[in-house]
């Protein structure tokens, strides 16, 4: 209820420039704080997800589930801007269940992929390719799909590891476990030039399929806010641009952009045009 | 001739080993006796010490490296496990737990499997039965009744009044053999295969 409002009252602040992605805690009391239990993840993620759906296209909702009081005649305000809700991208590292959630709505699926092998990413995001099609929202290629990444640059490769691997030797997460260079071959971790990031990143596309959105984790292992800064920098000037083409490039026709406020607005007026396409709004 | 696989898990530290020297004996059983019931038997051993690095990271990861992962892929999918560890401070080692510790939710539930142990003195022969087999208990594998333990004196003649341990272990590898023989593993779960479908989540299956 409280995301319905508040992402509904970000869409009218931003003008339409807000997704939600949803994932499940990173650690167990997070459960526990809300008064939740963990092993009843998977069913709190479905259950409130359905809920907050209702509550962003229906005016006025009556519902009753397991996790929270039931509700009579509620109206969630503002009402998503133009009547149209915001892109949702259902984020999930190792749960099959939320691939099918997402693949179930035709809503966006996001892997961190910085956490685990490129193999697990793959098979995570072919479940939800199949799942989407199955569900009718266009073909498996067509499906909306997010990746992570984590990156560190230094014009020389060489300068990028050494400054690094003390970093990487005490981050969370992965620290005092694996070493830089297995974890790199292993997972989206990329140490070294711009040239060697773009390479590395392009190659997803190859792992996963053509795919819409690409998020890079820049301020990780406990680098210093000025170092974070240059790595903005360089990623924006030297790395985005080249990224931008090159996908743009290798991505066939068919395969859609990920959805915008515009984009979604003008699909639901579409289908309102031709009621029996309802159920293709997000495509 | 039908042929069985069989995983063979060494906790053994040293090289040589004499934790490894039982397992290959366990092993040399099981394909004797799978034979005898015309058996064929693939053997693949898992010795862990190669691993050891691994295991601290997948633990510390979550997930296994890519030599780690065909030695956990080589026991889930095995017909038939033969696991041996030392006993330290009373129980199996650390080695030998983590391994069973980065395994999956469910992956050896009904498997066939024969547990032993090497000690430094055969007063540390009951920890079979109070540390490993519960481990296996926890796991829901199927561990045959005859867990074998290893004592200095057995690489001999072996304690008055106990078999001698060839005996042993031909008896534990013939209880192993007969579950094997009977049922070949099922092929492993696929979960990004078999997925729930969406609408058993929303009932709240």
């Amino acid at each position: 209820m409280k995301i319905a409002e508040d992402y509904a009252m970000l869409q009218h602040l931003s003008g339409g420039r807000v997704d939600l992605m949803m994932g499940r805690g990173n650690t167990g009391p997070v459960y526990p704080w809300f008064g939740k239990d963990i092993r009843d993840g998977i069913a709190l993620a479905v259950e409130n997800y359905a809920l907050l759906r209702r509550l962003w296209r229906e005016d006025v909702v009556d519902w009753e589930g397991r996790f929270r009081t039931p509700l009579q005649g509620f109206t969630s305000t503002p009402r998503p801007l133009d009547g149209v809700p915001p892109f949702v991208w259902h984020a999930s590292i190792r749960s099959p269940e939320i691939a099918e959630q997402a693949a179930y709505y035709g809503d966006g699926f996001f892997h961190n992929n910085i956490f685990w092998d490129a193999g697990h990413v793959r098979r995570m995001v072919e479940l939800y390719r199949r799942r989407f099609e199955h569900y009718g929202h266009g073909a498996a290629d067509r499906a909306i799909v997010g990746l992570g990444g984590q990156v560190f640059m230094r014009r020389n490769s060489q300068d990028a590891v050494r400054e690094f691997r003390p970093y990487f030797d005490n981050a969370p997460v992965y620290g005092h476990g694996p070493s830089l260079e297995d974890f790199s071959e292993l997972t989206a971790l990329t140490v070294g030039s711009p040239q060697q990031v773009i390479d590395k990143t392009l190659s997803f596309a190859g792992n996963v399929g053509d795919y819409q959105r690409q998020l890079f984790l820049m301020d990780h292992a406990g680098l210093p806010l000025k170092t974070v800064l240059e790595q903005l920098d360089m990623l924006g000037e030297e790395v985005v641009p080249v990224l931008r083409r090159e996908f743009a490039a290798r991505k066939p026709a068919h395969v859609p952009e990920a959805p915008t406020h515009a984009s979604l607005k003008a699909a639901l007026e579409a289908a309102r045009q031709e009621p029996e396409n309802e159920e293709e709004v997000v495509a | 001739m039908t042929t069985r696989t069989l995983a063979v898990v060494s906790a053994g530290l040293g090289v040589p080993s004499s934790t490894r020297l039982l397992a290959d004996r366990l092993a040399a059983a099981v394909t004797a006796a799978l034979r005898e019931r015309g058996i064929g038997t693939e053997v693949t051993v898992v010795d862990l010490r190669e691993h050891g690095h691994d295991l601290v990271d997948a633990a510390l990861t979550g997930f296994p490296g890519t030599g780690l992962r065909a030695a956990v892929d080589a026991v889930t999918g095995a017909d038939g496990v033969v696991a041996v560890t030392p006993i330290f401070s009373a129980s199996y080692n650390g080695l030998f737990k983590l391994f069973f510790d980065v395994l999956e939710d469910g992956v050896l539930a009904g498997k066939p499997t024969l547990v032993g142990a090497t000690g430094g003195t055969g007063r540390h022969s009951l920890a079979l039965e109070h540390a490993v087999r519960p481990l296996f208990a926890y796991l829901r594998s199927v561990v045959v009744p005859t867990a074998v333990f290893a004592a200095p004196e057995d690489w001999a003649g072996g304690a008055t009044g106990v078999p001698a341990l060839d005996r042993r272990i031909a008896r534990a590898a013939g209880e192993l053999a007969d579950l094997m023989a009977g049922r070949p593993a099922p092929p492993p779960a696929d979960p990004y295969g078999d997925v729930v479908p969406f609408d058993r989540l929303l009932k709240g299956d």
